[in-house]
């Protein structure tokens, strides 16, 4: 097993090249001028002058290689490069917003886990009850629904009429109620269903007739056959509900005026705002490797039919 | 065969692509007339679903903007059915170092966390109605284009697949005619379902103010416009709103009874071949 973890952990550090060389050369390849942009960020006239003197001062001058050379020599000791926008060090600005971030998506990820496999379980068991409808109609309602949509319909309900929730910004624990909420509603209906489905199979296989046949508790199957591989799949599909989660919490950050990385990256991108937009596909990037990472590991060590040097 | 669930769905899918289609003649007002001295307008006969802060008819803006929707997330799909057939089709059939190139780079593709990925290529590209719909097929071909590859794969070794090739097939033959339909006839059922996806996707850009711009008529910038109006309009917030979840429920349902009736058909066909 820890063989295994270490090979997995090396693995990382290719990854991440590549993602670190495909993200720096796809901004290069796009019709802006990270000099130009510069200037128009500092809000200096773009004068062929000051472009050539902006192009040394980045390096752009610099062969390709060169270029992509130092900055990753810069990004491994955290060094990103300054924001056009703000002029200071991007990593710093954004590991100010980055913690918030963090914590809606896990917090969102909490909510998912605790609203979707009880929910799909229940909606198993008790499959074509009344319960088991109105679950379905919950994951249909959950997965059509635009979360933005939905989180100014809780602004509206909650804070504007009922008044019992801030409407924006961080003040104390119930501020992150309706973020959170906003965030989880998709994935939580999607997993749902995965839930559902997965426990459905393996409530119907032959082996929990046999058991049954050789008297075996109904609670023991539940728990220890069925729930345990029928999570499998749902372990899985964590990781890829993680990825739409971090990916989420920027628009719920920019909804609900939460200090994340949301409004910042949007205004880098608008400002094209070369620096900050690579330190954020890193981050974000390494953040998703690492979570799918901890949940292969999970899967590995809840079904050891695989086999960990594959 | 009568399905009542699925008359429904495409009557409700009809009424969309027709309100998209005849914008024009259904919309009473353009949706782009500003007219200051009647804003927020009550619902009146004039007005079915009063104005907004500009004074603009909000049913012609819906309507307008079901065309936005439908445009964007067709062209995306349309984009993304194409590389990925292309991609999957020639890596599954070539095999060797090709598939694995190319199977790669659809790795490097879903390394990265989806919307994360699309902000990325706004980024490079640039805001905007066509960098969205660009961004948002780059972020969803390669999934598509692994499982081309895998029915490919699978079919290949088919008994008629190999007949052709007997008989003196031309690869391209093969592949087009032999194929392919197999091919479609799945991925059409998968993009179905995504297509709602997709569609919350470039809601969620223009909301962010990166996707389609102001004062386009269109149901996430609509939505961005009511905001700051919340407390005292929350009407000019709900509508757009509930033609995106509506639409994308057509979508989702649709793409679920497609696959059911799928499913079934493979069920009974099973041992045929």
């Amino acid at each position: 097993m820890i063989k295994y973890i270490v090979k997995r952990l090396l693995l990382i550090i290719p990854v991440m090249l590549a993602v670190s060389f495909i993200v720096f050369t796809v901004l290069r390849l796009g019709p802006v001028d990270p000099a130009q942009a510069y200037l128009l960020n500092s809000r200096i006239p773009p004068t062929a002058e000051a472009l050539s003197v902006t192009r040394a001062e980045l390096g752009l001058d610099k062969p390709f290689f060169t270029q992509y050379a130092l900055w990753l020599k810069g990004a491994v000791q955290l060094d990103f490069g300054v924001s056009y926008m703000t002029k200071r060090d991007a990593f710093g600005d954004l590991m100010y917003y980055f913690p918030t971030t963090l914590k809606v998506t896990f917090l969102a990820m909490i909510v998912v886990i605790i609203v979707s496999i009880p929910l799909g379980i229940l909606g198993a068991v008790k499959k074509d009850s009344l319960a088991d409808k109105l679950i379905k109609f919950f994951s249909f309602i959950g997965v059509s629904t635009p979360s933005f949509w939905f989180g100014f319909l809780l602004i509206y309900i909650f804070a504007l009429k009922l008044n019992i929730l801030p409407p924006f910004g961080l003040e104390g624990i119930s501020s992150w109620i309706m973020p959170i909420l906003t965030l989880g509603l998709m994935s939580s209906a999607i997993n749902t269903r995965i839930t559902r489905t997965s426990f459905l199979e393996h409530i119907n296989n032959r082996s929990v007739w046999y058991l049954k046949v050789n008297g075996v508790h109904k609670n023991t199957i539940m728990g220890k056959y069925v729930l345990k591989n029928s999570m499998l799949p749902v372990i899985t599909s964590l990781g890829m509900h993680f990825g739409e989660l971090i990916g989420g919490a920027v628009v719920v950050e920019v909804l609900f005026a939460l200090p994340g990385v949301g409004r910042y990256v949007v205004s880098s991108i608008t400002n094209h705002d070369y620096p900050v937009i690579q330190c954020f596909m890193i981050l974000m990037t390494g953040v998703f490797i690492i979570v799918n990472l901890i949940i292969d590991i999970i899967y590995v060590y809840l079904n050891p039919k695989i086999k960990y040097g594959a | 065969m009568k399905d009542k669930g699925l008359i429904i769905l495409f009557s409700l899918l009809a009424i969309i692509i027709l309100s998209a289609v005849f914008a024009p003649l259904i919309a009473p007002y353009s949706p782009y007339d500003v007219d200051i001295t009647n804003k927020f307008a009550p619902v009146t006969s004039s007005h079915i679903l009063g104005t907004d802060h500009l004074g603009r008819d909000v049913f012609s803006r819906i309507v307008y903007g079901t065309r936005m929707s439908l445009i964007s997330v067709l062209a995306t799909i349309l984009i993304v059915l194409l590389l990925s057939l292309i991609v999957g089709s020639i890596a599954g059939f070539r095999g060797g170092l090709f598939d694995s190139i190319l199977m790669r780079i659809c790795d490097v593709f879903l390394t990265f966390p989806t919307f994360i990925l699309a902000l990325f290529f706004i980024g490079v590209l640039g805001v905007g109605l066509i960098n969205v719909i660009i961004a948002i097929a780059l972020t969803h071909w390669a999934w598509y284009a692994r499982i081309v590859r895998s029915i490919v794969l699978e079919t290949k070794q088919k008994n008629y697949v190999i007949a052709a090739k007997c008989l003196g097939s031309s690869r391209l033959k093969i592949v087009l005619k032999h194929i392919m339909p197999k091919v479609l006839s799945q991925v059409v059922i998968l993009a179905t379902l995504d297509l709602g996806h997709m569609m919350l996707h470039v809601a969620g850009l223009s909301f962010l103010g990166l996707g389609v711009q102001a004062p386009t008529a269109e149901w996430g910038v609509m939505i961005n416009d009511a905001a700051p109006y919340i407390r005292e309009h929350p009407e000019l917030m709900l509508y757009p709103g509930i033609c995106i979840f509506i639409t994308v429920a057509v979508f989702n349902s649709i793409g679920e009874k497609l696959r059911d009736r799928y499913d079934k058909m493979q069920y009974s066909r099973e041992g045929e071949i």
